[in-house]
């Protein structure tokens, strides 16, 4: 806590870059080694580090299609976004070699963007702490956040990402996925920021490339009026909405611009049904780690509409309850809803869960309070372990068959829904106990036992 | 959900899993065993049936008659091996064979690289470090008049029987039998291919591997000049004489696969027909089936392909076809002295009747099951048979995890006494600026309290732990190649210095325990719990993962493994713990079960000493073909061994050995204040 003498926190502060660099090293190492080694190829087939959108071979059919003077999405091959398209397509043209660096440097940044989220959003929730806490009971001061606390989340973070064997396996597969965080966690790093301007930008270049980060326009909308409102922020009243749409308004100009930049090189808007019409519509059906390949391919096909739209309302639909629940939370609101675009999205890989674990540091004074944290860690390393076995006896030996595999997709998604659901519960029982004590007692004075129902 | 949510149930499930937690286990495990050797017994396993209906078996009539040619062309060969002994295949000679009976036939060359150093090649050139194997296989296309070569069936046979060395002639002369009855026929949809293979294993994964354009470094071959489709099916035919007592049915392929049942089947129930006696690995049905007897006999057909299966070899050249998607089994013609006999005829008619079912077949088989255990011939336990007493045992794991998890944190005394359970943590010694006093604390096994968080144990003790483990099994598993090539310079035999390479490292990883020590690596009793919950998470994942590639490999090592990794603690009982242990080791446990497999197979008893020898033997060309397999084959057998059984195996080890440290509780502030 604050009464912490300050001496005791400066050696602290002093093994950091040190820390820093032994991660980064490690980090870089590990993609280094292992892109150059001969697993490279065969990671760049799985299909749980590389979906139809974010795979190598998919990128290396455009480049190829670009370069005969094709455009790659007349076929039914490709699906990245023009921007990406033509940033790779230069880098392969001035040096091949510049392909692998540039994927160990997105990670990199990737990296970066995330230690920077963790000591933003670390800063804020010991800004609102200190704003808050004149509500809080007076028992629970033990469980107030202290900076000292807080110190380690952002290494944490940084560890957590490059270090992750998922994102090692992912960069190492050349996978887009990598490119995926750094725009998410670009738009992360903005958000807490809370410049408009900036965080427009960033959640417009995060939908423009990954689709669905288009709903972290609401909890950042309303951070930012939050910001500009101060205590007075409501729904209802007239300056927080004008503020809400201004940050809407930007989010889709910045949106138009960039699908204006995208329409130069092609002189044609096809790239949208390839793109972003692709994801939406999920006409691949090639087994991935999400929920919708089995289910769409076992369905009589004129149910395929509704369907569709259940799936993908689903994946997006619980922003709203959210941003109600999480109204005074914007940014633990945005983490979980990377938390739950990375499940239920039509094209999920294994990348997309690790930036998500890679933000969970930052929370980890609400995981006392989780109650499923060890079932998660099980349920999760079973799922990863299995996933490539259950694939090659399907596959190759053709004597598993899909429902193998799909128990294990869905064993992955349960597990990471508990995860989500556990945070949820974690963060708000937290903020119960800030409120009443850490021990609330009925009126009887029997101790109240917590119940999620 | 009410188990995850309502803390009430939750409280209640996790109370009585810590409480009634040995005896919950031990019911779990004995439930499993005994519930899994019962499926050996009629009533609880199923009678085999045919899914496919396509095969339509034994529908019509076998006109199998040109036996005197099969015996022509035995006794021709014969003649000839006798004129020249251990010499190359007579290619010319079996290529006129195939010709004279106007079949497409064709011949294919390679060369198989051994990566075992060769003493005598390297001394004479020095140019060729490695055993190098050339090979020709000759095969020939009877193409169906009625499709156009998009689907085949094969009937291949070794050229010389892999044990014995003798040659495969009788098998080649009904091969040509058969031959020049098929083409005589105009009910073909199916091309069939007939295949001679030399060098048994390696001849067949060449002449595969160019049939479906897979490339090996280790393997050079020319292409293959003539094709057909795609190959639904094969049979493979080994004959012993030309009179046989009975067809020995081989099932097991590479890596634990099995062919699907309906193939096994169909063999089965045509041998029937022809009242050829079917047995698997040598073992007959019994009569009558039930009874105490019968389940006896059951019992160890099924354990001698469980056996079979766990080792991840082939037992015949179908095993290779399983890799391609191909259904294949092996029909072993074997003669028995003192029993019935059945000559060419009959034995023409069987094939000839499992090749006109396959010849009806539409679709792959796929109708019936890829995972079963045969107790007999004509009785089968499926997956959803043999899972749930899997599941039983991995259960015992599962409670032990529970029951830890729960303990993980409680300043609760009982598990691993506790009174020494107050506060503990890491020394601090060498960085504290006070060495002298620190020194002799930790001397007399004292430790200083550092964090706050002592009671939830210390994740980050598991990174170390954990990637010495690992490290010890990455090297065990690239140490076989690596101790040939060093062997190689020093001169030693490459076979010794493969099984030295093989062995070494799990001999120096026992050591491993003294190299965590207290000065190293300091321990609460919530660490070691926190490490054996973990130990057991990991050995769960690595069981359940091992039974569903290869189910008999995952059963053998639970069965074994999982009791005595549940009962493991650091501390007391520590001799009797490191024996148990040893037993369960990755090289105990292939003893255990080479012991086993010899006494189900050999009959004649020897005494202790001749039999301890070749038991000793046998465990040596075990290790020696698991690891040159996985080179040449690819069996991933050991190398799963090597990376996961046995580091977790020796993070089990360490537990064991780990001492829990002295807590001191100290207090800071005096000490600043002294």
């Amino acid at each position: 806590m604050s009464a912490e003498p300050r001496a005791e926190q400066r050696p602290q502060f002093r093994p950091v870059p040190k820390a820093l660099k032994y991660i980064f090293g490690l980090g870089l190492g590990a993609r280094a080694v292992l892109m150059s080694s001969h697993l490279a190829g065969w990671l760049q087939d799985r299909l749980e580090l590389a979906s139809p959108v974010t795979s190598w071979t998919r990128m290396t059919e455009g480049l190829s299609l670009l370069d005969h003077g094709i455009s790659p999405y007349e076929g039914d091959m490709f699906h990245e976004t023009p921007l990406v398209l033509m940033l790779l397509y230069c880098l392969s043209k001035i040096w091949g070699g510049l392909i692998p660096i540039f994927f160990l440097l997105v990670d990199l940044v990737t990296g970066c963007l995330v230690h920077e989220v963790g000591t933003n959003v670390c800063r804020h929730l010991l800004e609102k702490q200190g704003r808050h806490v004149k509500f809080y009971s007076t028992d629970s001061l033990s469980l107030l956040l202290t900076g000292k606390q807080l110190n380690s989340v952002p290494r944490l973070m940084l560890g957590a990402y490059l270090l992750n064997p998922l994102t090692i396996a992912s960069c190492a597969a050349y996978s887009t996925t990598g490119l995926h965080s750094l725009v998410i966690a670009g738009a992360l790093l903005a958000a807490v920021q809370g410049n408009r301007l900036l965080a427009t930008l960033a959640t417009a270049v995060a939908s423009y490339q990954c689709v669905y980060p288009e709903i972290f326009i609401i909890p950042v909308a309303m951070y930012i009026a939050q910001l500009e409102q101060g205590g007075r922020f409501s729904f209802r009243d007239p300056d927080s909405r004008l503020s809400l749409l201004q940050t809407a308004g930007g989010h889709f100009a910045w949106l138009g611009f960039l699908w204006a930049l995208s329409f130069l090189p092609f002189g044609s808007m096809d790239w949208l049904y390839s793109t972003r019409g692709f994801v939406m519509l999920a006409p691949d059906l090639t087994p991935n780690m999400g929920l919708f390949w089995y289910f769409f391919t076992e369905m009589f096909e004129h149910f395929r509409i509704f369907f569709l739209c259940v799936f993908q309302l689903n994946a997006v639909f619980y922003v709203i309850p959210l941003a109600v629940k999480l109204r005074d939370h914007p940014m633990f609101h945005l983490h979980l809803l990377v938390g739950l675009t990375a499940v239920f999205k039509s094209y999920p890989t294994f990348g997309d869960a690790a930036l998500f674990l890679s933000l969970l540091p930052v929370w980890g004074h609400c995981f006392k309070y989780m109650r499923n944290l060890f079932l998660v860690v099980c349920m999760w390393l079973y799922s990863i372990v299995l996933a490539p076995v259950l694939w090659h006896l399907w596959i190759y030996y053709g004597s598993a068959n899909a429902n193998f595999f799909y128990a294990v997709t869905l064993a992955y998604a349960t597990a990471q829904i508990f995860l989500l659901t556990d945070l949820l519960y974690a963060f708000l029982r937290r903020e119960f106990h800030l409120r009443h004590g850490p021990a609330p007692k009925e009126g009887q004075g029997m101790p109240i036992l917590m119940n999620l129902k | 959900m009410g188990l995850l949510s309502d803390p009430k149930s939750r409280e209640r499930f996790s109370r009585i899993a810590a409480k009634y937690n040995s005896p919950l286990c031990v019911l779990a495990y004995v439930v499993g065993v005994v519930w899994f050797l019962a499926l050996a017994y009629k009533p609880f396993n199923h009678r085999t049936y045919f899914s496919e209906n396509a095969l339509l078996p034994g529908l019509v009539e076998g006109k199998f008659r040109t036996e005197n040619v099969a015996t022509r062309i035995s006794q021709a060969m014969k003649d000839i091996k006798d004129v020249s002994k251990d010499g190359p295949m007579p290619v010319a000679w079996i290529v006129n064979q195939f010709r004279g009976l106007g079949l497409d036939t064709y011949t294919q060359e390679y060369i198989q690289t051994i990566p075992v150093p060769s003493a005598r090649q390297s001394e004479e050139q020095g140019k060729e470090m490695f055993v190098q194997l050339n090979g020709t296989n000759v095969y020939a296309i009877l193409r169906a008049p009625r499709t156009a070569s998009t689907e085949a069936i094969v009937l291949s046979a070794p050229y010389k029987h892999y044990l014995n060395m003798d040659h495969n002639n009788h098998a080649f002369g009904l091969m040509i039998a058969l031959a020049s009855h098929f083409r005589k026929s105009s009910y073909w949809s199916k091309d069939i291919i007939f295949l001679l293979v030399d060098y048994d294993e390696i001849g067949m994964e060449a002449w595969l591997q160019e049939y479906h354009y897979t490339k090996s470094p280790l393997l050079k071959s020319s292409p293959l000049h003539g094709r057909s489709g795609s190959i639904q099916a094969a049979i493979n035919l080994e004959l012993h004489s030309d009179q046989v007592s009975h067809f020995n049915v081989k099932l097991e392929g590479l890596n634990g696969l099995l062919p699907n049942l309906d193939l096994v089947n169909l063999v089965v129930q045509l041998c029937g027909r022809e009242r050829i006696t079917v047995k698997l690995h040598q073992q007959r049905d019994t009569f009558p089936s039930e009874g105490w007897p019968a389940f006896q006999q059951n019992l160890k057909t099924m354990s001698l392909m469980m056996l079979h299966q766990a080792t991840g070899m082939p037992n015949g050249l179908h095993g290779l076809f399983l890799r391609y998607h191909i259904e294949a089994v092996t029909l072993e013609g074997v003669l028995e002295p003192g029993r019935s006999t059945t000559g060419f005829y009959r034995m023409g008619r069987v094939l000839e009747g499992v090749f006109r079912s396959l010849n009806n077949l539409l679709e792959r088989f796929h109708q019936s099951f890829f995972f079963y255990l045969l107790p007999a011939s004509d009785r089968y336990v499926s997956i959803g048979m043999y899972m749930p007493p899997f599941g039983l045992i991995l259960l015992v794991t599962a409670l032990k995890i529970s029951f830890w998890a729960v303990y993980i944190g409680t300043p609760d005394p009982d598990p691993w006494d506790g009174e020494e359970n107050v506060v503990i943590e890491h020394i601090h010694s060498k960085k504290t600026g006070d060495g002298q006093g620190d020194n002799t604390d930790s001397k007399r096994g004292v430790t200083k309290i550092r964090t706050q968080n002592y009671s939830d144990g210390d994740v980050w003790s598991l990174v170390p732990v954990v990637s010495c483990c690992q490290v010890a099994g990455f090297i065990a598993s690239i140490s076989p190649m690596v101790m040939t090539g060093l062997g190689h310079l020093f001169g030693t035999r490459p076979y010794q210095a493969l099984i030295t390479g093989a062995t070494g490292m799990f001999f120096a990883s026992l050591f491993m325990p003294k190299c965590i020590t207290r000065n190293r690596l300091a321990c609460t009793v919530n660490t070691l719990r926190l490490w054996k919950c973990a130990a057991l998470v990991l050995q769960a994942i690595i069981l359940a993962a091992t039974a569903a590639a290869n189910f008999s490999l995952g059963m053998l090592l639970a069965v074994t493994m999982v009791p005595v990794c549940a009962m493991v603690r650091p501390g007391k009982l520590r001799f009797l713990q490191a024996v148990l242990m040893l037993l369960v080791s990755p090289l105990g446990l292939l003893v255990i079960y080479t012991g086993l497999y010899l006494l189900l197979t050999e009959t004649e008893y020897h005494g202790v000493v001749p039999s301890a020898m070749h038991l000793c033997t046998v465990v040596y060309y075990n290790i020696l073909s698991g690891v040159i397999h996985g080179y040449v084959l690819g069996t991933w057998q050991y190398t799963l061994l090597a990376l996961a059984v046995f580091p977790n195996w020796l993070f089990f080890w360490c537990i064991v050995f780990k001492k829990r440290d002295v807590p001191v509780v100290e207090n800071k502030e005096e000490k600043k204040t002294s």
